[in-house]
């Protein structure tokens, strides 16, 4: 029954689509606006239809109804509970189908709180949200049905009688119960992690979330109101984009540090890569747009990032999805490949070649001119040519010199980290810098003396703390001076923000909470931009600490055996095989934790030996300082070989990832209407 | 028969242990990681092969380990894992052409990207010699005054 | 300034960024479609892509040269347990079909040394052709992902089955046969 439901909602789903496209595009001929009144109402209904669908696929799973291939597939009898739900989004067919709730989700907040305003943009903004809709759902449907099921039939010799199919074949019989609760897959052992529960969705939300900025974008350059509407429309939805995209980055780099055992967080792999890239292209955007809001100026370079951001986001997608690149997280080989390339072809086409039409009418020409070398405008300019080439150099190494390599020299190539730091290195090392110098400038330009002026303080600041740090014992120049870098753009933000406060209490007496709560209230993007600055900083301490200063050691230890690294001791205190309720096997190691003698604590880091792959799942000892890292290698009663980390400050990455999700919330957060 | 030397007893026992102690020296988990680290998961791509736990990477790392006992140097082990693998079990490609490109067309871009915005300055600085607006240099203390004051106007 | 000094660059100007949007799309839609073609999965019908194949005795085989003969491709690696387990019912296979025509050729991939998959022939008294997959080449047509995989071609150098995982004498064997029964 689900099944049928299931499919009846994405059907209706699709023709709510499809019809809200044709109704909108025939409300700007015919000039009415019931025609669009009704495409968007067929538009709001696609959200409800893809619950039910959602929803279907998401009891099926929860009560075991393993004859929808799907639920065989990702799920087994020794599935928990909590993993049986998140399944919905552990394998290609049922993550699409989440993917396409996501996106029709923003969709309708997106439709529902601009109605009013932006109703000049919607009879195409609807269009090309539905059509990236409609898309979706039509893979699901046609090509990666969750909702098809086994049957087996009768007629055919043994080994073509089982058949996945979404309608009932011809004298076709449901498959015994125990013989699909036998054969049942269940999930990828890699998903089975609780960032696994909540870092799809942040993702999925911060990709589809970037179908809003566009789908306005493209509204303007085809309605051609190419005012500041379609900036004011998408400003929000766009760091809502971004700050999904974050927590989704963030949260991957947890479970990856948790979960693949590697004693890092961020492994250059390219869906790692590919979730990054619009980031990147995000980020030059919202720097970017304050420019033509302020300045009026850069209309044209502000719509082809909004483009490339959806572009990057559709590729990525059909890089991950289709198989074309292998990675741990890549789904399997799938049919969706062409599709979702002429998808990505054709949208990406028209919104360019709109691009250039508009252009080329001179409807995009700037209202004012830079004016000076040395302002805020042309500082955000040069953030946008740091970003783009982070973006182009990645880019090429994650797909293009592999696609390249492979088609016309024959090679396969991995890239590794190696090759990523040595390009992205310098980058940051500049982004940082700017992100330092461009809040103090001023919009139309300024002096270099005053800019000098301004950056005295944060810059005595800096130096006095890279020479503590080199007097307290951070042997490494590099590393200081890497600090150095880093802490120079926190000094700026949090001196920027002692000022406004110190403003505020000259001028109108406000006691120093109050007048730091006013400030924050008053120009939310400004300050909580300041607030992203300082949690991008503290992600870089933490980067800088945990890569350069990164301890590796690989010991074997007889039990009761002691090991001293740095300031650590491990003993190996015992092993134990256990089986789990899923029926993996664990091996355990139980080692003891010391610190200057002192018993710190107990870790258990363990081989999970799944049918598919062994998992090794670290045991850490965390601290702000430092995390002390242990990976079982192998082992038995006897002796057993671990690899040890001492990972310094790693945690100050997800504590900023914090403060960056904080400011970005505080930016975004819609004010009062007044 | 049974009578044996302890000199030569001794003498086998020390040598055992000088052999361990020189694989050992030669060929410690950490000397196998150490080169590992710089090649990658032969089936599972893109997974360094120092952090790989399938049985084909245990395989190569003790592969690894008996070329290191042989006296190998980390280059040629992995130069000898290339040729018979091709490219794609290091992080940087060998081949003078694939290194070529990994490393110009990301740097050709960054000065094109750069050249862009130089050249887009250079337009608006010179080309078009009438700002729209006359600069104006903004006094940072007076914009923080103005700023205030307007607040204070939209409070009242 | 003549009239073409002027010209070329204004053109440049008008068409140079469209034309280089248009080139990096297109571009990369021809790499991707390219290559989506080439990851569409295992050549699981259709002509088997041909290979020469280096045995480990010394002579080499190329797969085209094996026309009118039912050939059992089998990717293999001595770290492989399934590997280990499938190798006596491959053997079985070339010993009971061998005669009437049906070759099993054992390449051997992702090896860490030769002498281990020599060691392995020897140590289940493999009988059947074996050869080393340099550079991963002949996996790459097949797109092999892990071993064990195996690939049943047919008289007329089609590929008629795939087999992912350790396969097993009981339940190939009347596959071959009929493979077999076939005309060329």
């Amino acid at each position: 029954m689900l099944a049928e439901l299931g499919l009846a909602a994405l059907t209706l789903a699709l023709a709510g689509a499809l019809y809200a496209i044709v109704a909108c595009l025939y409300s700007v001929r015919a000039g009415e606006v019931r025609w669009l009144q009704s495409g968007r109402n067929a538009a709001l209904l696609t959200c409800p239809a893809l619950l039910l669908a959602t929803g279907a696929l998401a009891i099926a799973l929860l009560t075991e109804q393993y004859q929808l291939s799907y639920v065989y597939q990702a799920s087994d009898p020794g599935t928990p509970t909590l993993y049986r739900f998140t399944a919905l989004w552990g394998a290609q067919r049922g993550s699409l189908l989440f993917w396409s709730l996501l996106m029709s989700g923003f969709i309708a907040g997106a439709i529902l709180l601009n109605w009013r305003d932006e109703r000049r943009l919607m009879p195409f903004a609807i269009p090309i949200m539905m059509a990236s809709l409609a898309f979706f759902v039509g893979l699901s449907l046609f090509i990666e049905n969750p909702f098809e099921r086994w049957w087996i039939l009768v007629d055919m010799p043994a080994e073509q009688q089982a058949v996945s199919s979404a309608l009932i074949p011809p004298r076709a019989v449901p498959p015994s119960e125990a013989s699909l609760q036998a054969g049942a897959e269940g999930m990828n052992p890699l998903l089975r992690h609780f960032g696994m529960v909540i870092h799809p969705p942040m993702l999925y939300l911060g990709f589809v979330g970037f179908t809003i900025p566009f789908a306005f974008a493209v509204a303007a350059l085809a309605s051609g109101d190419l005012s500041n509407n379609w900036l004011r429309a998408t400003r929000r939805w766009s760091l809502l984009a971004w700050l999904f995209l974050s927590l989704g980055l963030i949260l991957g780099g947890r479970w990856a540090y948790d979960v693949l055992g590697w004693g890092g967080y961020w492994g250059w792999d390219p869906v790692e890569n590919a979730a990054f890239l619009p980031w990147l292209v995000g980020t030059a955007f919202i720097h970017s747009v304050m420019i033509q809001e302020k300045r009026g100026m850069l209309k044209v370079w502000n719509m082809l990032l909004v483009i490339a951001a959806f572009s990057a986001v559709m590729f990525g997608t059909f890089a991950t999805r289709s198989g074309v690149i292998d990675s741990v997280h890549s789904f399997a080989r799938s049919e969706v490949g062409f599709p979702m390339l002429a998808f990505w072809a054709a949208m990406t086409l028209l919104a360019l070649a709109l691009l250039a039409w508009r252009w080329r009418q001179g409807a995009l020409r700037d209202e004012r001119q830079f004016a000076a070398l040395l302002s805020r405008e042309s500082l955000f300019v040069l953030n946008n040519v740091i970003f783009i080439a982070l973006f182009v150099a990645i880019f090429w190494g994650s797909f293009g010199l592999p696609i390249t390599s492979e088609l016309f020299l024959g090679k396969e190539v991995t890239i590794g980290a190696p090759t990523f730091e040595f390009y992205v290195v310098p980058l940051f090392i500049a982004m940082y810098i700017l992100m330092g110098v461009a809040p103090l400038a001023a919009w139309g330009g300024m002096a270099l003396s005053r800019l000098g002026g301004m950056l005295r303080l944060p810059l005595l600041l800096t130096a006095l703390s890279v020479l503590v740090l080199t007097i307290i014992g951070t042997d490494l120049l590099v590393a200081a001076l890497g600090y150095g870098v880093v802490l120079f753009a926190a000094f700026v933000a949090l001196v920027e923000v002692a000022r406004g406060v110190a403003a505020r209490r000259r001028l109108l007496g406000e006691n120093p909470l109050r007048a730091f709560v006013a400030l924050f209230g008053r120009n939310q993007r400004r300050y909580g931009g300041y607030i992203v600055h300082l949690g991008v900083t503290v992600i870089g301490i933490g980067v800088i600490g945990s890569t350069i200063f990164q301890t590796e050691e690989q010991h074997t230890l007889n039990r009761g055996e002691t090991v001293t690294i740095q300031d650590y001791s491990l003993r190996y205190e015992d092993f134990l095989r256990a089986q789990a309720v899923d029926g993996r096997l664990m091996n355990i190691a139980s080692l003891v934790i010391l610190r200057h003698g002192d018993e710190v604590a107990r870790i258990r880091p363990r081989i999970d030996e799944y049918p598919q792959l062994p998992m090794s799942i670290a045991g850490a000892h965390s601290t702000l300082e430092n995390d002390f890292y242990v990976l079982l290698i192998r082992g038995d009663r006897q002796r057993a070989t671990f690899r040890i980390y001492i990972n310094p400050l790693v945690n100050l990455v997800w504590w900023g990832g914090l403060l960056l999700i904080l400011g970005t919330a505080i930016a975004a957060y819609p004010k009062a209407q007044r | 028969m049974k009578y044996r030397s302890p000199l030569r007893y001794l003498a086998s026992l020390t040598l055992v242990f000088v052999c361990a102690w020189l694989t050992a020296a030669q060929a410690s988990d950490n000397a196998v990681n150490q080169v590992a680290q710089r090649m990658y998961c032969p089936v599972c791509e893109n997974i360094p092969l120092d952090e790989c736990l399938t049985s084909a990477c245990q395989e190569w790392k003790e592969e690894i380990r008996s070329q290191l006992v042989a006296g190998k140097s980390e280059q040629a082990i992995i130069d000898s894992f290339v040729a018979r693998f091709g490219d794609h079990v290091v992080g940087v490609p060998v081949d003078p052409l694939l290194r070529a490109l990994t490393v110009l067309l990301p740097l050709a871009a960054t000065a094109l990207a750069l050249g862009v915005g130089v050249f887009t300055f250079r337009r608006f600085a010179a080309g078009k010699a009438q700002p729209a607006t006359p600069a104006k240099y903004e006094d940072s203390a007076a914009a923080y005054r103005q700023r205030v004051e307007a607040d204070v106007r939209a409070r009242r | 300034m003549t009239g073409i000094e002027r010209a070329t660059p204004r053109i440049a100007a008008r068409w140079g960024c469209p034309a280089l949007l248009l080139g990096v799309v297109l571009a990369t839609l021809v790499l991707g479609a390219q290559l989506a073609e080439r990851n569409r999965g295992r050549p699981a019908s259709g002509p088997a892509p041909d290979f020469e194949l280096r045995l480990f005795t010394g002579e080499s085989i190329r797969l085209s040269d094996l026309r009118e003969q039912v050939v059992l491709l089998n990717f293999w690696a001595s770290w492989c347990p399934p590997c280990r387990a499938e190798a006596p019912d491959l053997q079985a296979l070339h010993e009971d079909f061998a005669s009437s025509g049906l070759r099993v050729i054992g390449v051997n991939m992702l090896e860490s040394s030769p002498a281990k998959a020599k060691a392995f022939i020897d140590e289940l008294g493999i009988g059947y052709a074996n050869g080393e997959d340099i550079e991963q080449r002949i996996a790459r047509l097949y797109r092999v992902e892990a071993p064990p995989e195996s690939f049943l071609i047919d008289r007329r150098g089609q590929v008629r089955h795939v087999y992912i995982g350790s396969i097993r004498y009981a339940i190939i064997n009347g596959k071959v046969e009929s493979l077999l029964a076939e005309a060329a």
